[in-house]
């Protein structure tokens, strides 16, 4: 028999004569592997579902925009380096359009036949190709205030446009922000035959591009185009956190979180696994020895045999994950109409296997090295002692060793998905000092306890010297737990503060109806038909000084130096309750006593105000004074009023103000308070926010379902580290109550030592991790993902933790109680 | 030879003349002419600037608005006078019809009334439009001593409709004359089609924008109205 043919003879009987003892690793590299090629491919759908939203949002890869001058997009691009796939240029503006029977005013937007580049315009009558000369596509309440249908002609200055479709959606819609007016398409070259002077209209020039591909080099360039052309706008898709814009690249965000606690977790499972089996076949690689093997071929013998494993584990789990993610897509797309893209499932599989099997070979060769450095005699009477035949300084060499050849790929990894090799290298150079300084943090207090064992009852000696015993072992499992433990956390933590946000902040606290310009007279006849509506006094003034300081005066210095920002018109607003989209920041809100000013504390902080400054402010001619008694800071994205300065309503009650009003009424109160309006108050616009309500709650639902799916797999990894870490401890701790057994230790007691051991190491773990995952999502959630209130406490941790202690006692009870090997044959050779 | 020179020179003239016509607006010089003397205080006269964004001075400072720059070009002319800026951005007839008894109180000398520009870009009922400025200046001009009102005249855009358009500006003559007011140009093509004389929103005036209407319309008719009370 050749060598080759030896390693894969042994190899082979290995796996066929102990193939229970491969079985927990197996399961554990598989259910990994699912885990880790159904995040990577959910994440990597979910980035594509997120960058087309965001293209949609944004109507190109990049857009340019400009007030003043139609943009010359092509020059610029080339300025920057940028050769685009495909361009659309638009411009957009206000107009009346004339029917037989009526007039009304328009907002329209004059296209080219390539738009739109991204998302669809939806029509009523089917899809929408592209707008021919001549032809027009107007919402339904444009359709319906010219009294038009689709086959009859308007008019546009000198231009005859004939009605070819009645847009249900068109894809800016979301980021377009609300449109007091109806909404109309034409094409470019309608608009020229309709004779209008560009000049005479306030026009919106738009230039928007598709690329493949944009670099972060690329970007720096396109905003650099911002600055130095004075009037253009650049917008690159996904990039700017506004809005809905916010909530997708928070998402997205959320999502690279999600995979790289996933590839931590999965990295410490493969870890421990790996551990597992080369601790318990250290017996049979023993014997191996004993028979006069080499060393060398030993490592072979045991590398084929988890290299089969590996590969089987991850065969299995691929397909088993690439299925759930077409399942799962089939599902998403029956039930929430949302498609899915499919990204590369082989590509994905191909990473997955790669990672599994990169780090089980890189936690393998230091294991197996370890166990076949020491004397196969001392292994086979189990009478091994690393830690008394090992320097301190040799065991946290070994221990970082192996911790750094594991998170080798994972730095990979994280380069991929952070597209940065420096934040991959700190994100894993974070999880590295972490995991070292809580194995240091174990292994220091572990021997604090030795030290000071013999003042210890037995029992806790007798788990404390086992726990020493473990050496290695044991502080891996430990920080292991503990990592699982706190990835735990921290994921549930920023799960529950993205949920808050996408369902508070985007969606739910959005009036539907808005109503602007109430005059004073007319308030109390709008109010008592429609009672729900909640009306603010509305009144423009001027800061004319701060604490001493004439704004105005100074504002009006050829060489002023102060923000001419101070010197606008600001809206003041008059009322005693706090709203509930504002928080306190300094001072106290005031009971509405004459000379009370609130103030929002973003402007505060750039206009130096504090609690206690004395503002002037000149309201239509008079001059109004009061000291700031309290800075208030406003959730601006709850949809809410916006006001920069509260005063009391005896201050401003005395000049005539307008009312600004929000409800959140229902499509047929919406329509009745619009016929109400348009008759007896046509001065007073009404805003309803119902459609882009409908497309928000669908991103919203998205993104939802997305952070869901992604929060799932970690979550399911780390209880599978959790249980993998109980069995290994349990495969060590049998010779172990085997020996205390023979010593005449009742099983009970045994049992309840055990228990004792891995319940009271799982508490304190938790404990600890919690507190971290605190701090954690507190960095995460405010540095990382820009959320301002995160959820610092979940009942769904605690539930999870106690789910867990529960799980790790029952798999512990059923471990010992169906262990029904002899004593006799646990405590002799094999 | 000398005849069709003398034709040409004519017609030139004339559209000299008209031209200068229509960039200048039609000031109605004649209804300042028959104002009655006007009795005036020890600080001398007030004028408010009563109108939306457009008198507000709509993102600009204080002192950059029409009101602050009419008020410093008088007195550097030699008048005592005070502006009040009561601007309001946004602010359509009828909302200026709300605030005319809070003004009228105040009693001032004259009145810079300048309003209807957002009525007219919302297209608000024409009916509506020209009932609420009615009534704001029967408000200003009721009761003893009341002020001397200078309708500032505005211009819907040509995209509200040819129809809409003609009545929108005919209506500032009308009311002009009905009531006596004296009418200035305001927003005029040569200012509006400007972009030096507008802010980047493409509606709004800035500095400039701002100092042309004073320097070219406003202050031939208020100097010539103070004139009144310096009589």
């Amino acid at each position: 028999m050749n060598e080759f043919e030896l390693i894969i003879t042994y190899s082979y009987r290995l796996v066929r004569r102990q193939w229970r003892r491969f079985l927990l690793p197996f399961f554990s590299l598989a259910i990994t592997g699912v885990v880790l090629v159904l995040i990577l491919l959910l994440t990597a759908a979910g980035g594509l579902l997120l960058k087309e939203q965001a293209r949609d949002l944004e109507g190109g890869d990049i857009v340019l925009e400009s007030t003043l001058y139609p943009v010359d997009g092509e020059e610029l691009l080339a300025e920057a380096g940028i050769v685009p796939d495909a361009v659309s240029r638009q411009h957009s503006f206000q107009a009346t359009l004339e029917s037989d029977g009526a007039t009304a005013p328009f907002s329209l937007t004059a296209v080219d036949e390539t738009y739109p580049l991204y998302g669809k315009l939806t029509l009523a009558e089917g899809d929408f190709t592209a707008i021919k000369t001549s032809q027009l596509y107007l919402d339904l309440a444009g359709a319906e205030r010219l009294s038009v249908q689709v086959g009859d002609t308007v008019k546009l200055g000198e231009a005859s446009l004939v009605v070819a479709g009645i847009v249900v959606a068109e894809p800016t819609s979301v980021f377009g922000g609300f449109r007091f007016l109806p909404q109309a398409f034409i094409s470019v070259d309608s608009f020229a035959l309709s004779e209008i002077d560009p000049d005479l209209l306030r026009m919106e020039y738009a230039y928007a591009v598709r690329v493949s591909t944009l670099t972060s080099e690329e970007k720096e360039a396109v905003r650099a185009l911002e600055e130095k052309y004075s009037g253009l706008d650049v917008d690159i898709a996904g990039e700017d956190r506004r809005g809905l814009q916010f909530g997708l690249a928070t998402v997205s965000d959320f999502l690279t979180i999600s995979v790289l606690i996933t590839a931590v977790l999965a990295a410490v499972n493969v870890y421990a696994s790996t551990l597992y089996l080369v601790t318990v076949e250290r017996r049979s690689l023993a014997i191996l020895l004993a028979l006069g093997l080499r060393k060398g071929r030993l490592i072979y013998i045991l590398g084929l045999a988890l290299g089969a494993v590996v590969l089987l584990a991850s065969l299995l789990s691929t397909s088993i994950g690439s299925g759930l993610f077409m399942l799962l897509q089939s599902y998403v797309d029956t039930n929430y109409l949302i498609s899915l893209p499919t990204p590369s499932l082989l590509l994905y599989s191909l990473i997955t296997t790669a990672l599994v099997a990169t780090i089980a070979l890189s936690s393998f060769i230091p294991a197996i090295w370890r166990s076949l450095s020491a004397n196969p005699r001392q292994i086979l009477i189990g009478s091994l002692d690393e830690t008394s035949t090992k320097s301190r300084f040799a065991r946290v060499k070994e221990f970082l060793t192996l911790t750094l050849t594991a998170l080798l790929p994972l730095t990979v990894l994280a380069t991929f998905l952070l597209s940065s090799l420096v934040y991959g290298l700190l994100v894993i150079l974070g999880i590295v000092v972490a995991y070292a300084l809580i194995a240091t943090f174990y292994g220091f207090v572990l021997e604090s306890v030795y030290c000071g064992r013999t003042r210890l009852s037995f029992f806790m000696r007798s788990i404390i010297n086992q726990k020493k015993a473990d050496g290695l072992f044991g502080a891996i499992s430990f920080t292991s737990l503990f990592v699982a433990l706190t990835a735990l956390g921290t994921l549930t933590l920023t799960q529950v503060s993205l949920e808050r946000f996408l369902r508070n902040d985007l969606s739910a606290t959005v009036p539907t109806t808005y109503v602007l310009d109430v005059q004073p007279s007319q308030r109390e006849e709008l109010s008592s038909n429609y009672p729900d509506l909640t009306l603010f006094s509305n009144i423009g003034a001027r800061i004319i000084e701060i604490d001493g300081v004439r704004i105005q005066d100074e504002l009006a210095l050829p060489d002023s130096t102060t923000d001419r920002e101070f010197g606008r018109e600001f809206n003041l607003t008059a009322r005693t309750e706090l709203l509930t989209n504002e928080t306190i920041t300094a001072g106290k809100w005031g009971s509405g006593r004459p000379g009370e000013i609130s103030v929002d504390d973003s402007f505060a902080k750039r206009a130096n105000i504090e609690v206690g400054s004395e503002l002037i402010f000149r309201i239509q001619g008079f001059d109004v004074a009061g000291v700031v008694t309290s800075l208030r800071s406003t959730d601006s994205r709850s949809g809410l009023p916006f006001f920069y300065f509260v005063l009391s309503p005896e201050d401003i009650g005395q000049f005539p103000a307008v009312y600004f009003g929000y409800s959140y009424y229902d499509e047929a109160t919406q329509d009745s308070l619009g016929s109400y309006l348009a008759r007896a108050m046509p001065n007073v616009s009404v805003i309803e926010t119902q459609t882009v309500g409908v497309l928000v709650l669908r991103i919203v639902t998205i993104l939802l379902l997305l952070v869901l799916f992604v929060t799932l797999p970690p979550l399911l990894i780390a209880t599978l580290l959790i249980a993998t870490l109980v069995v290994s401890s349990y495969a060590t701790r049998r010779r172990e109550g085997a020996r205390l057994r023979a010593l005449g230790a009742t099983n009970r007691f045994v049992l309840r030592q055990y228990l004792a051991e891995t319940l009271s190491l799982t508490l304190v773990s938790a404990i600890i991790a919690y507190a971290l995952s605190v701090g954690i999502t507190y960095g995460l959630t405010t540095y990382y993902l820009d959320l301002d209130s995160p959820a610092l406490f979940s009942g769904q941790v605690i539930v999870g933790v106690l789910f867990i202690l529960g799980g790790i006692a029952v798999v512990a009870l059923y471990l010992f109680l169906t262990d029904r090997i002899a004593l006799r044959e646990l405590l002799s050779y094999e | 030879m000398n005849k069709s020179i003398i034709k040409i020179s004519l017609l030139c003239i004339i559209v000299i003349g008209l031209l200068w016509y229509w960039l200048q607006g039609d000031t109605n010089s004649d209804v300042i002419d028959t104002l009655p003397e006007r009795e005036i205080s020890e600080a001398g006269p007030t004028i408010v600037a009563f109108g939306d964004s457009l008198t507000a001075g709509y993102g600009l400072p204080e002192s950059e608005a029409y009101p602050a720059q009419l008020e410093a070009a008088l007195i550097a002319s030699g008048y005592a006078v005070r502006v009040i800026n009561s601007g309001v951005s946004g602010e359509t007839t009828r909302g200026n019809l709300e605030r005319a008894k809070f003004i009228r109180k105040q009693s001032p000398d004259i009145v810079l009334l300048g309003i209807g520009g957002n009525d007219a870009l919302r297209l608000l009922p024409l009916e509506d439009t020209k009932r609420n400025m009615t009534e704001t200046v029967r408000i200003l001009q009721a009761g003893e001593k009341p002020p001397i009102v200078i309708l500032l005249r505005m211009q819907a855009p040509l995209t509200s409709g040819l129809g809409y358009k003609r009545e929108f500006d005919a209506f500032y003559e009308d009311l002009a004359a009905e009531y006596k007011l004296a009418l200035v140009p305001f927003l005029t093509a040569e200012v509006f089609l400007d972009n030096n004389y507008k802010l980047q929103d493409g509606i709004h005036l800035n500095q400039a924008g701002y100092k042309k209407v004073v320097d070219d319309y406003l202050m031939p008719t208020l100097t010539k109205v103070l004139k009144k009370f310096e009589d």
